[in-house]
């Protein structure tokens, strides 16, 4: 039963959060992370799992997305036809028709040329999107309305709450899907050729139709997740299936960790909060964020989620606590010089006028200013330094085991 | 139409040759270390930034010189403490890096240079017609972006065949393992291509600023084209992202100019479609709107009919 | 009918010609050994019967059929398994998985996405029964990229004996496993082997001798001998490719 524990919780969160945050922003951003859970997943399907490095799998979150779309205006001009509950799976299975059709060439390959393929196909469809303004709305995009779908249990489906309901019970479902998917045979096979492709052959299986099976199943979510999408909006634009998109997913996943089925989910979140949450503080928050995907891929190669299963070896041994003291010492300085370099990215940003980050004011121009800045960044970082040998001794008798 | 497509074959070339010295020092660093730069148009679009920068207080000519440097610099640091570090991750950890530093440089010139298209303008020297054809103009600057794009080409094709270095780079891209056992240094051996490669990249940037602007989104534009021209001529291969590069050029600079699409097509066809039938646009496309679009289906196309591209020698 | 006919083969790369002219029967059930120098072409030849390469001239039969243009997850599917001299695991599963994975086909899971591998005790208890044989219970739960060289060797040997397919080529399975482990492995190949059809490239005449009921020799892309070890141990072609070979005395001594 101990294997039921992380589905509760998970179930239980998207229960209460709508309640813990009942504003309008609040259900709308809960949404959007329950939209890029799906998403995420979808994507490290062929990420982590396959080995397949996308740079275009926006193609059918957008192409569901629009599917969805179309979908409902449908409904505004033909009147209610099917329930608005199945149009992330009409979505889905648009999504899984183009994966069905793009993939049976593109899986030829993993590596750089699927990864360059798949920008390709990505750039190739975004491009077709500005031309085809009959299926893709053109600058306007396609709107149309999600509350014209016949009552489903008394749910019109017109306020955002709803929608939250219909997106959760989605999310939920799609992530256990996606769960079990990793241990069908199917799903192993997919790690088996992620790892050696040749051997796999060797075993008898054909490594294209390995890997065009996740590439469709993938497809399938991803078109779900842009179904849910263009439930949630009303609106759809070419920027939903832009190469820009496909690289926020890619940031998802890798941020939250590849290696686990976990990862994309607190990517996912994370990246959502950051979206809604920190791009009110500061013009530069996308710098910022592209900074902290390239500093993961450098030195976290397994992500957040990674990160935290390193702490599970000491955990385990009772010796957890024995980290605290040394990581708060390493702390100090970090944050220190971590915030001397915002606070000169943000004044280099305004060009010298003064600003106002975090809540503190930043005096700009002066030569001393400056001056004063690049100091406390370099003893920070000296300290910085110093406190690292201690660290990284603590951390091996935790995760040794001995005791200091 | 003939003078039209006189200049439509001129500025093909042009296009050609310069996304050519892009996709050399793309090919070239693939070739040697196995990973393709995502962030190779990133340092082209540096390099137009850092011209333009340089040249409020110098003006163009030592900007030529100067920003091709500063970018060279800057992607031999790259290399030699980012993507040496994550290369024992493997080919797509690398790829992924890469993406990541495009992300980063495309960021930090939207912040410090702002979201606006710099006033970057050719130099007075060059700013006026070389020769006016059918009462049209080409300009000097164009013809000498021409002659430095073809001098680079030469040039780059002299030093990897006639110099030592050359040829040493030559060896390692397909031997590395008895390249670095005859007491070369393989590892600076990257660091070098790939800051020569990142220069190349930027003083493609810097001729071409003046031209197709100068503006935060130029890299995105242009390195997905990029990538194209590379898969195109084979992965690895100088000759295939040349010819590519001229084709790809070419097809889209002729494509503009043509005026023909599908109606042109249906009217000669003798075929009538109603206004507002649903796939209206299929039958409204014409070869201006495709221009834009030809570069990725050609990459399709190739891919299903040969996978290899022109001159394929590696698998990805 | 021979289960496996190997006619008139020959292989070059670039100018060099690895093998030249190689024709060869193996019957069903026999256990054959192929042995010669380094670089003599052995694990070429084994990459033109399995697939992985195709020869420049000639033909390859397994069970009646041309096999020579198929790949290697065709030839699989007809039931031909082999190993590599150079271990093709899969580095980040562990070393209980990459044996399941060996095992999906032949126990008729295939690419199923109804199926849960949970759930599907009897592949189970046949992965665990395999790890056993092979040594690797202990080992279960660690990735194959951080077994140690002899252990990788054995899931290597593993890995293809899951197949159970009719015609198994090992290429130097026991090359860099202590004496011990060759023993033990040696049993295994005998036992899984049983009814079998066996092609084996070795260097250790030991493994080789206790093994194979026919030998056949290959010297510079050539087959210079092929018949009874005995016949083998006394042929004068093969004492002088070998002249003074230490692996031929020991051969001898066996
Ligand atoms: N891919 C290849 N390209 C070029 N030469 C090769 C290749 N593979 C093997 N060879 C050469 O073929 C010869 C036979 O190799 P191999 O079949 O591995 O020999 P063996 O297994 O008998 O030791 C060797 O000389 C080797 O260098
Ligand atoms: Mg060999």
């Amino acid at each position: 039963m101990r294997h039921l524990l992380p589905w509760g919780i998970f179930a239980l969160s998207l229960l209460l959060l709508p309640w813990l945050f009942p504003s309008v922003l609040g259900i709308s951003i809960l949404n959007e992370m329950a939209i890029a859970i799906v998403f995420a997943l979808s994507y490290n399907m062929l990420l982590g799992q396959g080995g397949m490095l996308s740079f275009g799998h926006a193609v059918y979150f957008g192409l569901g997305g629009f599917l969805a779309a179309h979908a409902m205006l449908g409904m505004e001009q033909d009147g209610p036809v099917f329930s608005v509950t199945l149009i992330p799976l009409v979505a889905g299975i648009g999504g899984l028709l183009a994966a069905l059709l793009i993939g049976s060439f593109s899986t030829r390959r993993a590596g750089t040329s699927f990864a360059m393929i798949s920008l390709g196909l990505g750039e190739l469809l975004a491009a077709l999107s500005l031309i085809l303004v009959g299926f893709f709305g053109g600058e306007a995009g396609i709107s149309g309305d999600r509350s014209l779908g016949p009552d489903f249990f008394g749910f019109d489906f017109a306020q955002d709450r709803q929608v939250y309901a219909l997106a959760a019970v989605w999310t939920f479902a799609s992530t256990l899907l996606m769960y079990l998917f990793t241990l069908t045979p199917a799903g192993r096979m997919a790690n088996a050729v992620r790892d050696n492709p040749e051997r796999a052959a060797f075993l008898g299986y054909r490594v294209q139709r390995v890997r065009l099976l996740s590439f469709v199943v993938s497809g399938f979510f991803a078109g779900a997740a842009g179904g849910l999408f263009a439930l949630h909006n009303e609106i759809l634009s070419a920027q939903s299936l832009s190469t820009a998109n496909s690289g926020n997913v890619l940031l998802m996943a890798y941020i939250g960790g590849i290696g686990f089925f976990i990862g994309p989910i607190i990517g996912a979140v994370l990246l959502t909060l950051i979206n809604s949450v920190l791009s009110h503080y500061t013009d530069l928050w996308l710098l910022y964020l592209g900074i902290s995907f390239v500093l993961t891929v450098m030195f976290l190669p397994q992500g957040l989620t990674g990160l935290l299963m390193m702490h599970v070896a000491p955990w385990r041994r009772g010796l957890l606590h024995t980290l605290l003291r040394p990581y708060l010492r390493t702390a100090v300085p970090a944050l220190l010089c971590v915030s001397g370099l915002l606070a000169l990215l943000e004044t280099l940003h305004h060009q010298g006028e003064a600003v106002i980050f975090l809540g503190i004011s930043l005096p700009g121009g002066q030569a001393s200013n400056w001056l004063a800045i690049v100091l406390i960044i370099t003893l920070a970082a000296l300290d910085w330094h110093r406190s690292l040998p201690a660290l990284r001794a603590a951390w091996q008798r935790a995760t040794r085991g001995e005791t200091p | 139409m003939i003078d039209a497509l006189i200049f439509a074959t001129l500025n093909g070339l042009l296009t050609g040759l310069l996304l050519f010295l892009l996709a050399s020092g793309l090919t070239l660093i693939f070739s040697m270390m196995g990973v393709l730069n995502f962030a190779h148009a990133s340092f082209h679009m540096l390099g137009a930034y850092c011209a333009w920068s340089i040249g409020q207080f110098t003006g163009f000519w030592p900007a030529l010189l100067l920003a091709p440097l500063l970018v060279g610099g800057l992607g031999a640091l790259v290399e030699r403490y980012g993507l040496r570090h994550v290369h024992r991750a493997g080919h797509v950890a690398e790829l992924v890096f890469t993406f990541g530093l495009a992300f980063v440089i495309e960021q930090a010139v939207q912040s410090f240079w702002g979201p606006d298209t710099k006033n970057y303008q050719p130099p007075a020297l060059l700013d006026f017609p070389l020769f006016t054809l059918f009462g049209q103009d080409f300009p000097a600057y164009k013809a000498f972006m021409l002659l430095i794009s073809l001098g680079i080409f030469i040039g780059l094709y002299a030093v990897l065949t006639r110099t030592r270095t050359g040829l040493i780079i030559q060896a390692a891209t397909t031997h590395p393992q008895t390249v670095a056992s005859l007491g070369h240094n393989l590892p600076l051996l990257h660091t070098l291509v790939f800051g020569a490669g990142s220069a190349l990249a930027a003083l493609a940037g810097v001729l071409a600023g003046p031209v197709l602007g100068t503006f935060p989104g130029m890299a995105a534009t242009l390195g997905s084209i990029v990538f194209v021209i590379v898969v195109i001529g084979g992965l690895g291969s100088l000759t295939g992202a040349l010819l590519a590069s001229l084709l790809i050029g070419l097809l889209q600079s002729w494509a503009i100019a043509v005026d023909l699409g599908m109606p042109d097509l249906l009217h000669w066809l003798g075929v009538e479609f109603p206004v507002d039938h649903p796939l209206r646009d299929i039958w409204r496309l014409n070869l201006p709107q495709l221009a834009p679009v030809l570069p990725y289906l050609l990459l399709v196309l190739m891919l299903i009919f040969r996978p290899s591209g022109l001159f394929g020698r590696r698998e990805g | 009918m021979s289960l496996l006919q190997l006619q008139c083969v020959s292989k070059h790369f670039g100018r060099t010609r690895v093998l030249e002219d190689i024709s060869l029967t193996v019957e069903a059930g026999e256990r054959h050994a192929i042995i010669g120098p380094n670089g003599a072409g052995k694990s070429t030849l084994f990459d033109l019967i399995s697939g992985r390469l195709s020869p420049d001239s000639g033909s390859i039969h397994f069970r009646g059929q041309a096999i020579q243009a198929r790949p290697p997850h065709e030839l699989a599917q007809l039931g031909l398994a082999r190993s590599f001299q150079l271990s093709s695991l899969f580095p980040r599963l562990s070393a209980f998985e990459n044996l399941r994975c060996a095992l999906l086909r032949p126990m008729g899971f295939g690419l199923s996405l109804t199926r849960l591998l949970p759930r599907a005790h009897a592949l189970t208890a046949r992965t665990e029964a395999l790890l056993e044989e092979i040594g690797l219970a202990e080992r279960r739960n660690t990735l194959a990229a951080e077994l140690s060289y002899a252990e990788q060797r054995a899931l290597e040997l593993g890995l293809t004996l899951a197949s159970g397919a009719e015609l198994i080529l090992l290429d130097e399975p026991v090359a860099g496993m202590s004496r011990s482990e060759a023993a033990q492995a040696i049993q295994l190949i005998r036992r899984v082997t049983q009814g079998r059809t066996l092609l084996l490239v070795e260097h250790d005449m030991g493994a080789v001798f206790e093994l194979a009921e026919r030998i056949s020799v290959l010297a510079d892309g050539r087959l210079i001998a092929s018949g009874s070890p005995a016949q083998i141990r006394t042929n004068p072609l093969v004492q002088q490719a070998y002249l003074g070979s230490a692996i031929m005395q020991e051969g001898v001594d066996a």
